[in-house]
């Protein structure tokens, strides 16, 4: 009986690593096709609803506001809802203004370690480079049409001490991102939201300033 | 005279040194530290010493970078891994590429900030107390409220929770700006160093090779150059390091080296055979190179190490060594062996004033020159003797009648006219000279003198732009002591004497996270009785009241309460790699003493500033890579000039003695006076400065020039029949030659020692011959038929 179940579960074996091999080159795939579709988008504008569950609040948090990106490497966060507050990155450097101080304050990514993990995370979404994210992530697909990843963070990564998950929704054409949704190992939820998103639009180049911004 | 078996015995000795010298080369071992080059400077060889034994020593920093626009920032990565991966030798220690991708930012401050009661001070606390009260809390509460409304908001809360009242946040601040000290501008990518600009990727290096270990640095480099040399066609590698100058350095000096002796060599030959057309003129050219022969060996005997840039000097120096063989072959031509009886005292002077040249080297100190000195004395004593006591048993000649003597000597034979019209140039020579050598700047800048190759400094340059964005660079601060906290207690002292002096921002110390033991102790009694129960208490109570205003939960700042005394019984470090990568910069350990590092811009006002905090604590010391070059230049100058007023002295003082004439010696001191003054006169007219090497030089041309003086009085008074003037013709000649030769030589110490010598050596030589038998004649009226 032993004899014979032997090579039976060598061959169970065989077929479960030989799925798990099938399964990684699909997710390659995928996310092949999602980069070459993202490389082709050189700048997006879109409204944002962040929705916040913290421990610390009793209540989740919602923050509305406009997002703007173009490659290589500008970001500028305009939010208006709870609190007006503009957050730009360019040439390394963050430059933030919110409305309780009035004033801009300018800091660089590279000397402040907090800020540099944040927007690591932040960046790291919106890039586009989804095959490189791979090394630090379990990447699996939780939903076809429309397309939602599920990207887990694997042991020593990072991200590892603080994600526990993060799904991913595209839009239908799979350009870009509709919804993130990152799940922290604390408990701590956050929903990221984009509407009305336009690609390889032109950008005011107002949008580049950390400063009180109009609807 | 000696017998015929004690002329056996003397060519036995002598073939036996030969021999044995010969043999001996193969155990000769050189060691190309550069100290041994260095004057005995206190600060300077303090800051050498540190640079050598620090962690800066054995590092090396490869620059990848993207040459091609179709390459994309993943080829880089992908490059720079397979070149770390390749880096296996135990030329390298470690391979530094990023920081490695399990580091979680956030847990390692997380971990860190639970320290925080051991490295907040009073003023911290003072600050907090002015905080738990309705108003302060209400404030606190609002910017924290703001901070998670931000998109970093995610990853603050972890750090809102252990802080409510802010107070940690400073700490956070300090390891930003004392990670600046690590002096590259950098981005994290993917784990990776990546410049800003994306397109450059930093590895570090850890070896064990020291920069100034010559034979190291070269392995060291070839296998570096090896590896890069597989990288991809799309990537650019520049290896940044002191090995590359140590090696480059090395590089040219042997190219020269063997370049003027390509040239030399051939060259004294032919002149030897033109002039003499007798093949026993080979015994002459033989001489020098049996001279640096044996005094290499002797070097090696004494010192048990030789450098290569003694021995191209001492080569050079050797050159002179052959003159004796000349004047001894001469005068046997010209008047048989019984000419050596008149040769051996004009010898014997013009070998004491150069043997003082070069003892006058021992003075200096710089070790390199007392090596040069031994070296330049032995060959110099061995060529003396051998051209005297050796060399005429081999030359035999059928008559001695040799022509070309005379045909010199009748070019002497002025007339009065001509005879004033030579004097008056020269004096309208020694005019123009002299007023044009105060001219001529003294330049101390000892960069000047490093031959590293353009292509280095060029990779160098391009490497600032890329990796530093135009930081200023930064000066060290060292504090040492026999125990770790006993540094790192001085350095906090230290830490806010500074800070007094150059501001907060401008002074990086590890005390602005880590302060010392005790103070780690104090801070920690402080922040016991500071969070007394009432006061926790009280704290508590407000946040929970004003707390929902901001939708703060009830526990929302529990983590804070619960760890208040978490880490007050701890004494350990945090393990945290980021500070043992912090601690590693800051803190360094050597032959039982710890150092402990603060850095500050390296600016003239602040070094200036900091110099007078270092002299009211006598167990620290300043780095400044801006002025040490200055320090170390002063220092050579000072020391080369002492050295140029010595020898001058003894060459005066043993050609008077030896003359036991004033007005001879003056005669005697004319060529090299002139030589001196033209010689700062060409320099001035090249445009070129005063530097060490061609003071060296000059102490050389001193040396050579006083020889034809001495020779051309001895010849003008006593009327030998030793064929001088052709002798000195052909020893000028064969120097002037070595000289010229140096004129192509690439590195600058080489070729500024060429222009002095050139020049010297020919106006020198032009006045001996022209100017002291004029002026013999002048003051010694007709006492010399011959002049």
């Amino acid at each position: 009986m032993k004899i014979k179940f032997l090579p039976l579960s060598v061959l169970f074996c065989f077929l479960i690593l030989a799925t798990n091999t099938m399964a990684e080159e699909d997710i390659h795939t995928v996310l092949m096709r999602l980069e070459s579709k993202s490389a082709q988008i050189n700048s997006m504008e879109s409204n944002f609803v962040q929705t916040k569950k913290l421990a610390m609040f009793d209540k989740p948090l919602i923050l509305k506001g406009k997002i703007f990106l173009k490659k290589p490497g500008q970001f500028a966060w305009h939010q208006r809802e709870p609190m007006r507050y503009s957050l730009v990155i360019k040439n390394n450097t963050v430059r933030q203004w919110d409305e309780e101080t009035g004033k801009v304050q300018e800091v660089s990514v590279n000397d402040n370690p907090y800020f540099s993990a944040a927007l690591k995370q932040m960046t790291e979404w919106f890039s586009g480079s989804y095959t490189a994210l791979i090394k630090d992530y379990a990447v699996t697909v939780l939903k076809q049409n429309p397309l939602v990843l599920e990207f887990v963070p694997r042991q020593n990564s990072s991200s590892s001490g603080l994600v526990k998950k993060v799904e991913v929704t595209f839009r239908e054409d799979e350009r870009y991102i509709e919804e993130i949704y990152i799940k922290e190992i604390n408990g701590d939820a956050t929903r990221l939201k984009f509407t009305e998103t336009k690609l390889n639009a032109d950008i005011k180049p107002d949008a580049w300033e950390a400063k009180p911004h109009a609807d | 005279m000696l017998t015929k078996i004690n002329r056996w015995l003397v060519f036995a000795l002598f073939l036996f040194v030969i021999v044995a010298s010969f043999v001996g080369l193969r155990f000769v071992s050189f060691d190309n530290n550069i100290e041994l080059m260095l004057p005995r400077d206190k600060d300077v060889l303090r800051s050498l010493r540190f640079f050598k034994e620090s962690q800066f020593s054995n590092r090396v920093v490869i620059s990848l970078g993207l040459k091609s626009s179709s390459s994309n920032i993943d080829d880089l990565i992908r490059a720079t891994d397979s070149l770390a991966e390749s880096l296996k030798s135990p030329l390298i220690t470690e391979v530094i590429n990023g920081i490695p991708q399990e580091t979680n930012t956030v847990s390692e401050m997380m971990g860190f900030l639970r320290y925080a009661p051991q490295l907040l001070d009073k003023q911290t606390l003072a600050a907090a107390e002015a905080r738990i009260n309705p108003e302060g809390v209400k404030e606190c509460l609002r910017n924290d409220y703001h901070k998670l409304l931000t998109p970093a908001g995610t990853f603050l809360a972890p750090f809102i929770r252990f802080d409510p009242l802010g107070i940690k946040f400073s700490l956070i601040d300090n390891i930003g700006k004392i990670s600046s000290s690590f002096g590259y501008k950098v981005k994290i990518i993917n784990g990776h160093f990546i410049s800003a600009d994306e397109k450059h990727a930093l590895l570090i290096l850890k070896t064990p090779v020291k920069i100034t270990d010559g034979f190291g640095s070269r392995k060291l480099i070839n296998y570096l150059q090896e590896k890069t040399t597989a990288l991809p066609d799309y990537i650019g590698a520049d290896i940044i390091s002191g090995h590359m100058h140590t090696v480059s350095n090395e590089d040219v000096i042997k190219k020269d080296v063997w370049l003027i002796s390509a040239i030399a060599l051939p060259l004294f030959l032919l002149l030897y055979v033109f002039i003499y057309r007798n093949p026993q003129a080979l015994y002459i050219y033989l001489l020098p190179v049996c001279s640096v022969i044996v005094a290499t060996n002797i070097l090696q005997l004494i010192f048990h190490k030789l450098s290569y840039f003694i021995i191209g000097m001492g080569a050079l120096v050797a050159g002179v060594a052959d003159d004796y063989g000349i004047h001894v072959y001469t005068a046997v031509r010209r008047s048989g062996k019984t000419a050596l009886q008149h040769l051996a005292k004009p010898m014997f002077t013009s070998m004491l004033t150069t043997i003082a040249v070069f003892a006058a080297f021992f003075f200096s100190t710089i070790e390199g020159y007392h090596y040069l000195a031994v070296f330049s004395i032995v060959s110099i004593v061995f060529s003396f003797m051998v051209a005297l006591f050796v060399l005429p048993h081999f030359l035999k000649f059928r008559d001695n009648t040799y022509s070309a003597g005379p045909r010199i000597n009748a070019g002497f034979n002025f007339r009065p006219r001509q005879a004033r019209l030579i004097i008056g140039c020269w004096l309208i020579i020694i005019f123009a000279a002299l007023v044009l050598s105060l001219r001529v700047k003294l330049n101390s800048d000892i960069n000047r003198l490093d031959g590293t190759s353009f292509k280095i400094l060029q990779a160098e340059q391009q490497f600032e732009q890329v990796w530093g964005e135009g930081r200023e660079k930064q000066a060290i601060f060292v504090v040492q002591a026999s125990t770790e906290n006993e540094a790192l207690e001085k350095s906090e002292q230290i830490y806010h004497e500074a800070v007094s002096v150059l501001g907060r921002d401008n002074f990086l110390n590890l005390a602005m996270i880590w302060p010392s033991l005790k103070t780690r102790r104090e801070n920690t009694s402080n922040w016991k009785v500071f969070w007394r129960e009432d006061r926790k208490t009280k704290l508590e109570k407000l946040i929970r009241e004003y707390g929902p205003q901001y939708n703060f939960s009830s526990d929302a700042f529990l983590p804070f309460f619960e760890n208040l005394y978490e880490t007050t019984t701890w004494e350990g470090k945090p393990e945290s790699k980021f500070f043992q990568g912090l601690e590693e910069r800051f803190v360094q350990k050597g032959r039982g003493i710890y150092q402990v590092l603060s850095f500050f811009p390296d600016n003239d006002s602040y070094v200036s500033q900091m110099a007078k905090i270092s002299k009211r604590h006598p167990d620290t010391f300043l780095v400044s890579l801006n002025a040490l070059p200055r320090q170390l230049s002063r220092s050579v100058s000072s020391d080369t000039i002492s050295l140029l007023v010595i020898a001058w002295l003894l060459i005066i003082g043993i050609t008077i003695l030896s003359l036991r004439n004033l007005k001879l010696a003056l005669l005697a001191l004319m060529p090299e006076v002139t030589a001196v003054l033209v010689s700062l006169a060409a320099l001035s007219l090249l445009g070129l400065s005063l530097n060490a090497p061609s003071i060296m030089a000059a102490i050389v041309v001193f040396g050579l020039t006083n020889s034809y003086g001495i020779f051309m009085v001895y010849n003008c008074r006593y009327e030998f029949k030793t064929n001088t003037p052709l002798s000195l013709f052909i020893a000028a000649l064969t120097t002037i030659a070595g000289a010229t030769v140096l004129l192509f030589a690439r590195h600058p110490v080489l070729f500024s020692i060429g222009v002095t010598l050139f020049v010297g050596l020919i106006s020198g030589y032009l006045v001996s011959q022209l100017v002291v038998p004029i002026l013999y004649r002048l003051w010694f009226k007709n006492k010399c038929e011959s002049c």
